[in-house]
């Protein structure tokens, strides 16, 4: 039996995630940053985390060529961030309130929790690089809600 | 491991799963929540298993898995699959289920969703294996809200380090 791919990939939308801004830096010192709910922890010994990241995407460039990103956990009430960094073009760091971490890319101000990595491995993954990174430094600066994606919509806890 | 990475990992809010295999006739189940949607066109995702549990040699052996979705409705699933008696062989006899058309794995009549997919790709990545897999088949059953591991009173990371949720607001 076939599947209709409209309907597999509205079916795959019931997966719930949080949200995330995964940034990083080129060589150059060019920030980037993108929105994205593809990611998932891997493994405790080493720590590792994978994240997916557009072929299309604008900021696709920056994650061939850097061998560093941050996974920067959204709050429930950092939405407008959220969509921000969900569209390309613009200068999207303009205004947001971050600073560097020791890997070099941005950490947001207001995120939960942050994990900053280092590349280990890129496997092809269809339409998407599938970047597995070790997490090298982990923190949760704030306390509170997350933003939460899962049918196509922003969500909260108890939606 | 330092526990600012594990509060950190624990932040990252998840999907609640269970993982099924079937090979010869024996059928199991585990939960699972490093699960990822990885892409669009041909549509794919992955599940991280752990490289000492059971059902990782069967993936790897069967090319196949189920990926059933758990919604709130079918909670007892968590706690059944998230417990000792179901950390044996054979373990699925606890609730209904069916073989799915092209790839007979598991499908639980208590999941919202249920996916039967191959797996296309695999490579170790520390103490866990990624599984890169296709869909083949799907069942829709229910109009549930997803499970996540933010309706848990406990955090489990990886099937190891487990410590209780601080709850917010």
């Amino acid at each position: 039996m076939a599947i209709e791919k409209n309907e597999l990939r509205r079916v795959m939308g019931h997966f719930a995630t949080g949200v995330t801004v995964i940034t990083s830096i080129r060589s150059s010192g060019e920030l980037h940053g993108l929105t994205a709910n593809a990611f998932t922890s891997v493994s405790l010994i080493p720590p590792l985390a994978l994240v997916c990241v557009d072929k299309k995407a604008e900021s696709y460039p920056c994650f061939e060529e850097s061998k560093v990103f941050t996974v920067n956990v959204l709050a429930s009430d950092q939405e407008a961030l959220s969509r921000r960094f969900a569209v390309s073009g613009g200068q999207k760091f303009e205004g947001v309130s971050y600073k560097i971490g020791a890997n070099g890319a941005p950490i947001l101000d207001g995120a939960l929790a942050y994990l900053e990595c280092k590349v280990t491995t890129a496997i092809d993954g269809g339409d998407h690089t599938i970047y597995l990174g070790e997490i090298e430094q982990a923190e949760t600066p704030h306390e509170g809600k997350p933003l939460l994606f899962f049918r196509g919509g922003y969500r909260e806890i108890g939606d | 491991m330092d526990d600012n990475l594990a509060r950190a990992m624990a932040a990252l809010t998840t999907g609640i799963y269970v993982l099924t295999t079937q090979e010869n006739g024996r059928c199991h189940g585990m939960s699972s929540s490093w699960v990822a949607q990885v892409s669009g066109e041909p549509v794919m995702f992955t599940a991280a298993v752990d490289n000492a549990h059971f059902s990782n040699g069967v993936i790897a052996r069967t090319k196949a898995l189920g990926l059933n979705v758990v919604g709130r409705r079918g909670r007892e699933l968590e706690d059944y699959f998230y417990s000792a008696r179901a950390r044996r062989d054979n373990n699925l006899e606890a609730f209904e289920f069916e073989l799915s058309p092209a790839l007979a794995v598991p499908w639980l009549k208590l999941a919202m969703i249920a996916i039967e997919a191959r797996v296309v790709d695999s490579h170790v990545a520390g103490d866990h294996t990624i599984f890169l897999a296709a869909p083949a088949g799907v069942r829709v059953s229910d109009n549930d809200r997803p499970l996540t591991s933010l309706d848990l009173d406990y955090v489990y990371l990886g099937g190891r380090q487990v410590f209780a949720r601080e709850r917010q607001g």
